[in-house]
């Protein structure tokens, strides 16, 4: 056995052993300043042939962007299928198929279509094409993910010229053009569609879009390549790397070894687990973007801590700073609010400024034992807070959690349930009975704060878990989204956010940021979190190194 | 022949009874398949009907069990949930990759298990010793951790080894999984080995093989043909048990080394509670571990005629 050998094998035996430890022990970095976080990275110099990327959330179950609704297909989608209109690395919304939009009364949308678009296969994108995409959401046999009561408000939808559609909402919805920056405005072609029958969207018969990139060959459990399009209508925006080969490792030393040996030249959310060894790498670097990603605990609104007052308490006596700075390895913020620092594209200075009106990020004891004398419920119950075994980090938050607990007299139960059990947290309140609480990850899908509350606060709000409900705060929602005029809009969202906050049906604990890493090699895409609506590999190529 | 008409009949009667047991357990687990597609979004109510009805998952389990026992006779195992795709075609995209990896290590486990199993027991003295002390270690060590020390030694750390995929081409995928062959088969060279030495010590000491030394035939003869051929019968069992097992050890190399293998599918669909895909592969393991038992109990006839005798009279 040779002398580096055997230092790689230490090597390798203190990585492990550290990482028994959740990274939790290591020195705390210094606490991220969100305002240093990146939007972009320095633009592309060179065209390059091959690219390969890891998608760290793993294989796309189907490239269908109906069916597209979380990490894994999105981050791939967002190559390939393109909406009417498109979130950019700063967050701001512009109109990307549809050239305009006119509407008169927040219920009436009338849009242009841009010109010139075709699909991969050479055909002219119509209007018809345009129709029958909306369409899809409002046909149950076509199984959209994004059916909801977004597109449940749709009145009709109907080409009113050669390049014009029109929908009709059922009710005022101020958030609808920002929604059509998501797969809900996403254009498939219909003869395409048609003809694939229950294969469409999976490894055999694909699907038929206008993005930058085109399907090449997908193979099924590693990887998928992405073809550059070079009859991409927007001529400004094409491709410069040729092929980008995307891979689907998730184990997070597996991604970790793949991107600091450079058999993977870039990832977007790197692991935890992978940020020291990363932060040191030669062969290339980490960038922190911003993002629209936060880190909460979902109150089920039973138990203990289905009381408003022990929700807050719990929130005020707990370090999240020290969250933040230790178990985020400082690529985290304490987060003041449900809707992440920065989650916003109207309104600039009317959200920031009610942020100096939410209660603060630093822990005050005295104050949470004020507040938790309003409890109504039994103290003495342990709270119960579900995270899945296999992300340790989520641990040491519910440790930090249950510190501050102690302080306050109140019980609290971590409970680490498999991965594949805690899936059905999300989506079956059977599973959520006797759990007081579990972990999220969660994101905004485009930075729009009325969207984003009304999901989590909303009577029928896609993330509310707990049947959340105050008439005062479903009052201001609804106005609202009836309002036209951003600035007034954003007023009213931010009283139903001070409401919101006061009420906490999540705990927040951090805003987090995007942690990219690219090899020396490569450069050019968003560092901030858009790679799920976004092409961001159009904007890839080569650093000239 | 009675004998290859039993064991087959048997295997059949496993079969039924593991196909019921794979369909009915999928069910038992919490949450529903359909609420697992949709990740937690409130979609509308019809969304979810129309799910149910287009893979039946409304129909009573009986009816349902029949129906999918009744296709796999046509080759039609369904469709994946998650993705669409029909079974059959998604399975046989990942069959080579995991028929590669289980080969290469079943090849691992009979050259080095039988060998270092030989050597200890012939040889006696530090290597019997060094074999017996890496055969715990062996046994021991999951096979996740001897997956993350071998990368970091062999790929990381020196660079000899790629650190994900499959490969294509023979050269190529020989590179590639000799790694996760590695990882694979070490617990179960360790078992090898050790079982090999003990039925060599063990025939070493019989009547006949003292007899031999005694009449004073050459060394390579008393344990080539008198001590180690003898000794093969627990063997054989024992590298049988070890193989059959790979395919269903194989998921966690898989998911270690990112393999597109039937493995890591299976993990997948477990996690998405995808009926058709978890089904099926379910019953692809059970079908291997049952023939290959069969082919164990083959052998056995044939390394020992009154095996056969006695069980087909």
């Amino acid at each position: 056995m040779n002398k580096k050998l055997i230092s790689a094998g230490a090597a390798g035996l203190l990585l492990l052993l550290t990482g028994c430890n959740g990274g939790a022990a290591a020195k705390a970095p210094d606490a991220l300043n969100s305002k240093d976080l990146l939007v972009t990275t320095p633009a592309a110099t060179t065209n390059l042939d091959k690219i390969v990327w890891n998608n760290n959330f793993g294989e796309p179950p189907s490239i269908d962007p109906i069916k597209s609704a979380d990490y894994p297909a999105s981050a791939v989608v967002s190559n390939l299928c393109e909406s009417l209109f498109q979130i950019q690395p700063d967050f701001s919304i512009k109109p990307n198929l549809a050239k305009s939009a006119k509407s008169v009364d927040n219920i009436t949308y009338v849009y242009e279509l841009q010109s010139g678009v075709t699909f991969w296969d050479g055909k002219p994108m119509t209007a018809d094409d345009v129709v029958f995409s909306l369409k899809r959401h409002l046909d149950p046999k076509e199984i959209s993910y994004w059916a909801s009561d977004v597109t449940a408000n749709i009145a009709s939808v109907d080409k009113t010229g050669p390049n014009e559609v029109t929908v009709k909402l059922k009710s005022p919805d101020a958030t609808f053009n920002n929604q059509l920056a998501t797969p809900i405005g996403a254009v498939v072609e219909q003869a395409q569609r048609e003809k694939a029958g229950v294969d469409y969207g999976n490894p055999g018969a694909g699907v038929m879009c206008t993005g930058p990139y085109s399907v090449g060959e997908w193979k099924q459990g590693a990887s998928i390549t992405l073809n550059r399009y070079d009859g991409y209508w927007n001529t400004a925006k094409k491709a410069k790397t040729k092929q980008i080969e995307i891979q689907f490792i998730t184990d997070p030393s597996s991604i970790a070894n793949a991107l600091a040996t450079g058999a993977i030249d870039g990832s977007y959310d790197v692991p935890l687990s992978a940020i020291s060894q990363l932060s040191k790498s030669t062969n290339g670097q980490l960038f922190y973007g911003k993002s629209l990603q936060n880190m909460a605990i979902i109150s089920t609104g039973t138990g203990t801590l289905g009381d408003p007052a022990v929700r807050k308490a719990l929130t005020l006596a707990t370090d999240r700073e020290a969250i933040a700075k230790t178990v985020f390895e400082g690529t985290s913020t304490a987060a003041q609010s449900l809707v992440p620092n920065g989650g916003w594209n109207y309104g600039g200075s009317i959200f920031e400024d009610a942020r100096k009106n939410l209660p603060s990020t630093t822990p005050n004891l005295d104050e949470a034992k004020k507040v938790l004398k309003d409890a109504k419920v039994d103290l003495s119950k342990p709270i119960k807070i579900v995270y899945p075994i296999d992300r340790t980090f989520y641990a040491d938050i519910i440790s930090e959690f249950a510190n501050a607990g102690a302080k306050l007299g109140l019980t609290i139960e971590p409970s680490g349930v498999p991965g594949a059990q805690f899936g059905a947290f999300f989506s079956d309140p059977k599973a959520r009975a006797g759990a007081d609480a579990f972990v999220t990850t969660n994101y905004m899908n485009v930075a729009d704060p009325l969207i984003h509350l009304g999901a989590i606060a909303g009577p029928n709000g896609m993330q509310n878990y707990s049947g959340f409900s105050d008439p005062q705060i479903t009052d201001l929602l609804a106005k609202a989204k009836a309002t036209s005029d951003d600035d007034a809009r954003a007023r009213l969202t931010v009283q139903a956010e001070a409401l919101i906050m006061d009420k906490e049906p999540w705990l927040p604990v951090v805003d987090s940021s995007t942690r990219l890493f690219m090899s020396k090699r490569i450069t050019g895409v968003p560092a901030s979190f858009v790679y799920l609506y976004y092409p961001w590999a159009a904007d890839l190529g080569g650093t000239g190194k | 022949m009675r004998f290859l008409v039993r064991r087959l009949l048997a295997l059949g009667g496993v079969l039924i009874a593991s196909s019921m047991i794979v369909f009915g357990g999928l069910y038992l687990a919490p949450g529903s398949p359909e609420q697992f597609l949709v990740q937690g979004r409130t979609v509308s109510p019809e969304v979810l009907a129309a799910i149910r009805s287009q893979y039946s998952l409304d129909d009573p389990l009986p009816v349902r069990y029949w129906n999918w026992l009744s296709g796999l006779f046509t080759g039609d195992m369904g469709r994946s949930l998650l993705t669409q795709q029909d079974v059959g075609t998604l399975i046989a995209s990942r069959i080579p990759t995991t028929l590669s990896l289980a080969a290469f290590a079943a090849v691992l486990i009979i050259v080095a298990g039988i060998g270092l199993g030989i050597l200890a027991g012939t040889r006696g003295g530090v290597a019997e010793r060094i074999v017996i002390f890496a055969s715990n270690l062996g046994i021991a060590v999951p096979t996740f951790f001897a997956a993350l020390v071998l990368m970091w030694v062999f790929s990381v750390g020196l660079g000899w080894f790629p650190v994900f995929g499959a490969g294509d081409g023979v050269v190529d995928r020989v590179w590639h999984l000799t790694l996760p062959a590695s990882a694979l088969s070490l617990p179960s060279i360790a078992v090898v080995a050790r079982i090999t030495r003990t039925a060599i010590v063990e025939e070493s000491e019989s009547e006949h093989v003292l007899i031999a030394v005694a009449r004073g035939l050459p060394k390579r003869i008393t344990v080539w043909r008198h001590t180690v051929r003898n000794s093969l019968l627990p063997v054989t069992t024992a590298v049988g048990m070890q193989i059959a097992g790979l395919i269903a050890g194989a998921f966690v190399v898989e998911y270690a080394f990112t393999l597109d293998g039937i493995g890591a599918l299976l993990v997948n669909s477990v996690q998405r509670k995808d009926f058709a895909v978890v089904q099926a592969i379910a019953l692809i393991m059970v079908v291997a571990f049952g023939i290959v038992n069969l082919v164990v109990d083959l052998l056995y006839a044939v390394i020992d005629p009154r095996v056969s005798l006695k069980k087909g009279q």
